[in-house]
């Protein structure tokens, strides 16, 4: 009796696992299915997979599409300024929340905190006036400064990094005369790269990955990103599912071999929820 | 690590100066905008005029009278309540049924929706749900059940949104959950085997109520992250069909970008900005403070 109660709950957790994988699978699978196959194909018998595959033909007609290229590039220098920027001003921000004392700091520790909860959708309307004014409208210094505010998450990454740091590392080196900034970039930059690389990444994807900004600040197509480009052939191929496909398996690409080397670099590290909110 | 406290004049200024940039940035991009919509809720500013008048209260009499904003609302809550459901489930049937080496497997393939952009999700919906050569309709007719309208009832497309809600999001949950669960000595569950209780008492008198922190934490990221959704749905049905799955961060783009109401989207954010900061003080204080990774 005891045997068959074991047989049942092993085929109940075994029908789990294959529900799961077709929930997380299929879905990617059928717009993988599509990417390959004939246009017309996928018209007529939809539920025929993998059949008249033309191979990597969708993917090289998108490629030819003439804005594409200019959406990869722009979504890039956005990226990467992104990035720089990011760094530049929470590195200075963790390294003092870390190493001093000093008054009013709890004050600055809510400040940087609440930030990350706040919806895009809120703050970015009256950011969309001033920048109006300011004249950055329609520009892609707009969506680099946006995206550069949002350092909560980044800030306290590297706090709570800078905080596994054995403390006489910073000591010794002061007592020896050396600077912040040698402390920085001699001590503090060496020892930090995981930490590093889990931040540029966070943030490229954060960049890389966002729509509704660049739905509002970006209105020329020359200066378009990957997002906006994908949610326009939405409408221009509303019926090709072949090239709509084919494009967003190109976008998702730099973002799912960053995550995935990040992940084998730091193996469970990433996985700290809170990293994610 | 315990903290340099330094005495002279040279260092005072220091951790200041470090933090300035990063202060510049947030006062600028989050504090002042805030404040600016509360200034702004109270006149009667749109996208185009440029004069200002003063108008008082009158925005959020107007906004409490319009249904479409009570809808929104209301269509919000429901959309928490739906998805959120889906996404604790999903969370915690992965996170605790499946272990060893399958787990682990799962937890790599797991990362692509939570990775891939809203509009690549959206897109990968849409290839299940439209009509004529949609996936879902083509595993039904497997079954010999007729082709549904996923996109166009409104109740199905409710429903839609929210599976694709959950698909984007369980993966979140299921990590901070498996974090939780990674946190919880080894000794614990030893003793407790030692001790002869069978897996589900292990499960329910052991995991259970350490996890009850973790459990409350993911409830409020799940309130948190649904109510802020916008890109999923919006690039899905676009709040359609017949603002069926209108949400409330729809109906404020649609008021300020649409129809170009800036003063009422800010009523509209200003209020909607109160009931959501229940949710982030909840979840700060459960934190104590320890907001961050």
């Amino acid at each position: 009796m005891h045997n068959f109660y074991r047989t049942i709950h092993k085929l109940i957790i075994l029908f789990f696992i294959l529900s799961l994988m077709t929930f997380l699978l299929g879905p990617l699978l059928w717009m993988a299915d599509i990417a390959v196959r004939n246009p017309s194909s996928v018209e007529k018998e939809p539920g025929k997979l993998f059949q008249d595959i033309t191979g990597i033909d969708n993917f090289i007609h998108v490629l030819r599409e003439e804005n594409t290229l200019i959406y990869f590039k722009n979504s890039f220098i956005i990226s990467v300024f992104t990035i720089l920027i990011s760094l530049a001003i929470s590195i200075p921000a963790a390294y003092s929340l870390t190493v001093f004392r000093f008054p009013l700091k709890n004050l600055f520790l809510a400040i940087i905190t609440v930030p990350q909860f706040i919806p895009s959708i809120i703050n970015i309307i009256p950011v969309y006036l001033i920048f109006q004014k300011a004249g950055l409208g329609n520009t892609r210094l707009a969506m680099i400064l946006f995206h550069s505010s949002r350092v909560s998450l980044i800030i306290w990454l590297f706090v709570s990094y800078f905080e596994s740091i054995q403390k006489n590392f910073f000591e010794d080196a002061l007592i020896n005369g050396a600077s912040h900034l040698k402390i920085i970039i001699k001590i503090i930059m060496p020892l930090s790269f995981p930490a590093l690389a889990a931040a540029s990444i966070q943030i490229f994807n954060g960049s890389w990955n966002a729509f509704f900004s660049a739905l509002i600040f970006l209105l020329d197509e020359d200066i378009k990103t990957v997002p906006l480009g994908l949610y326009q052939f939405i409408d221009r191929y509303n019926i090709n599912y072949s090239l709509i496909s084919a494009f967003n398996i190109l976008s998702v690409i730099p973002t799912i071999v960053l995550f995935y080397l990040l992940k084998l670099k730091l193996k469970n590290k990433l996985e700290n929820g809170e990293g994610f909110l | 690590m315990s903290l340099i406290n330094y005495k002279t004049e040279k260092f005072r200024i220091l951790p200041y100066i470090l933090l300035l940039p990063a202060l510049i940035f947030i006062l600028s991009f989050y504090v002042a905008p805030l404040i600016y919509h509360l200034i702004l809720s109270f006149t009667d500013r749109t996208l185009i005029k440029k004069e200002i008048n003063l108008m008082y209260l009158k925005n959020y009499l107007l906004l409490l009278k319009d249904r479409f904003f009570w809808k929104s609302l209301f269509n919000t809550f429901l959309f928490i309540t739906i998805s959120g459901t889906f996404q604790l489930a999903l969370a915690v049937l992965t996170a605790f049924f499946i272990r060893g080496k399958t787990a682990r497997i799962i937890s790599v393939i797991i990362l692509v929706p939570w990775a891939i952009s809203e509009i690549s999700v959206s897109i990968v919906w849409r290839l299940l749900l439209t009509d004529g050569t949609g996936g879902l309709n083509s595993l039904l007719s497997i079954f010999k059940i007729k082709p549904q309208l996923w996109l166009v009832k409104p109740a199905l497309a409710f429903l839609s949104i929210s599976l694709a809600q959950a698909w984007r999001l369980f993966p979140l949950i299921y990590l901070i959950l498996k974090t939780g669960i990674y946190t919880i000595p080894k000794d614990i569950i030893d003793i407790s085997r030692i001790e002869c209780l069978n897996r589900r008492s292990i499960i329910f008198k052991v995991y259970v109520p350490i996890m009850r922190k973790i459990f409350l934490l993911s409830v409020l990221i799940i309130l948190i992250r649904n109510f802020r959704a916008f890109t999923l749905i919006f690039s899905l049905t676009g709040g359609g069909p017949l603002r069926a799955t209108e949400l409330i961060t729809m109906f404020i783009y649609r008021e300020a970008f649409i129809y170009h109401n800036i003063a009422r989207a800010s009523a509209a954010s200003v209020v909607i900005l109160l009931i959501y900061s229940i949710a982030v003080y909840l979840y700060l204080k459960i934190k104590k403070g320890r907001a961050f990774a």
